[in-house]
């Protein structure tokens, strides 16, 4: 046990101040859907220490989103390239949060393409209860509204965007956007998604309309 | 010295120095972790106060109780030895002393290189140890002046 310990990634060097910036960052990613928000340095602060051993086992903007919403009352089912022993102890040594198994997931992290495997365990949650559907943080290769090479570019439309909105993304296959695109007409059900990339973040609830550019 | 790890033994010694330092007097412990440099050690969890639940037995039977909430301050840093080697050392202590849980946790850490390790054992701990043994004894002596014992006489049976 002191041995993981003594390996352990850091965390916020401040945790209050440290998932208070964060927050207000989400809270701003997920009024204006697909804007792009990045992450400051005092939000980050703790998560870049200069000693590499110390560095935590993710991205600096998914390290810090996690932070900043996971407790001990989150189950969270991780996947891709953050299914590892290393990410799971950081989690459960800052957050408390416990990893479940994929059933009826409410928390999915992963990093690397989300595949149908993973969406069909997704809670989409009951149209009495919306709320108890899933929330899915995926750390993509990069985010921009410019194109970018490999990335796939969506337009968007619905609340908090005034007229629509462009988001290019890299890292997502076609089958995945596509999926999204069938889940529009579930609404209010459905799943909210947070793409982090590095220090940027942007977010897509399940309330915007995604059409895929060609 | 063992292995902190994996053997009881170790583990038990480590459970030794770890309710000697929780258990130290503030000014002691204080003077023994100013004399250690800061440059070697990084916080993995700053100090941070919280509740815990205290839950007791009557005399040690029966159902257990929550006899209340208890504040207790906890803090996780970590060492850099001379020789690159790591060890994180925690400290718990009752109440909401945020110095004292750090002052606990980075003697933990050093306790656990096997450079400091000996010298620490000898300064360090057995001193406290020996002063917590003192305030007990001390204690122990001035309750027992006023010791009453209460003896139930049973009546005389008949012949």
């Amino acid at each position: 046990m002191s041995t993981t310990l003594a390996r352990m990634g850091a965390g916020f060097a401040d945790p209050v101040h440290g998932a208070q910036q964060t927050f207000r960052v989400l809270l701003g990613a997920m009024s204006e859907p697909g804007s792009l928000h990045g992450l400051t340095a005092s939000a980050t602060d703790g998560l870049v220490p200069q000693d590499t051993a110390m560095r935590p086992p993710m991205g600096i903007a998914m390290s810090a989103t996690l932070l900043t919403l996971l407790d001990a009352d989150t189950p969270i089912h991780l996947a891709g390239a953050l299914r590892n022993d290393e990410a799971r102890a950081w989690l459960r040594f800052h957050t408390g949060a416990r990893e479940v198994s994929s059933a009826a997931l409410m928390t999915a992290a992963l990093a690397g393409d989300v595949d149908a495997a993973l969406w069909n365990h997704l809670g989409l949650g009951t149209d009495d209860a919306p709320q108890s559907s899933a929330t899915l943080f995926v750390e993509v290769d990069a985010l921009s509204d410019q194109p970018l090479p490999g990335g796939i570019a969506l337009t968007l439309h619905g609340a908090g965007i005034e007229t629509s909105r462009r988001l290019v993304v890299a890292g997502l296959s076609d089958a995945f956007w596509r999926w999204r695109v069938t889940l529009q007409s579930e609404l209010p059900r459905g799943v909210d998604l947070v793409l982090v990339s590095d220090r940027q973040l942007a977010a897509l609830p399940r309330s915007t309309r995604i059409v895929i550019e060609d | 010295m063992t292995n902190i790890d994996q053997d009881t033994a170790g583990r038990q010694i480590r459970q030794h120095w770890l309710a000697v330092l929780a258990h130290a007097p503030r000014e002691l412990l204080e003077r023994h972790a100013q004399a250690i440099s800061d440059d070697a050690f990084a916080r993995l969890r700053a100090p941070e106060i919280g509740l815990t639940m205290v839950r007791a037995r009557i005399g040690n039977q029966g159902d257990r109780f929550n006899l209340g909430d208890a504040t207790v301050t906890r803090c996780v840093v970590r060492h850099r030895g001379v020789d690159g080697h790591l060890a994180a050392g925690v400290g718990y202590v009752m109440g909401r002393d945020e110095a004292r849980a750090e002052w606990i946790a980075r003697l933990d850490a050093m306790l656990q290189q096997p450079e400091h390790h000996d010298a620490l054992m000898h300064d360090v701990i057995a001193p406290l140890a020996e002063e917590t043994a003192r305030r007990r004894r001390a204690a122990a002596t001035l309750t027992a002046s006023s010791r009453v014992d209460f003896e139930t006489l049973s009546s005389e049976s008949p012949q």
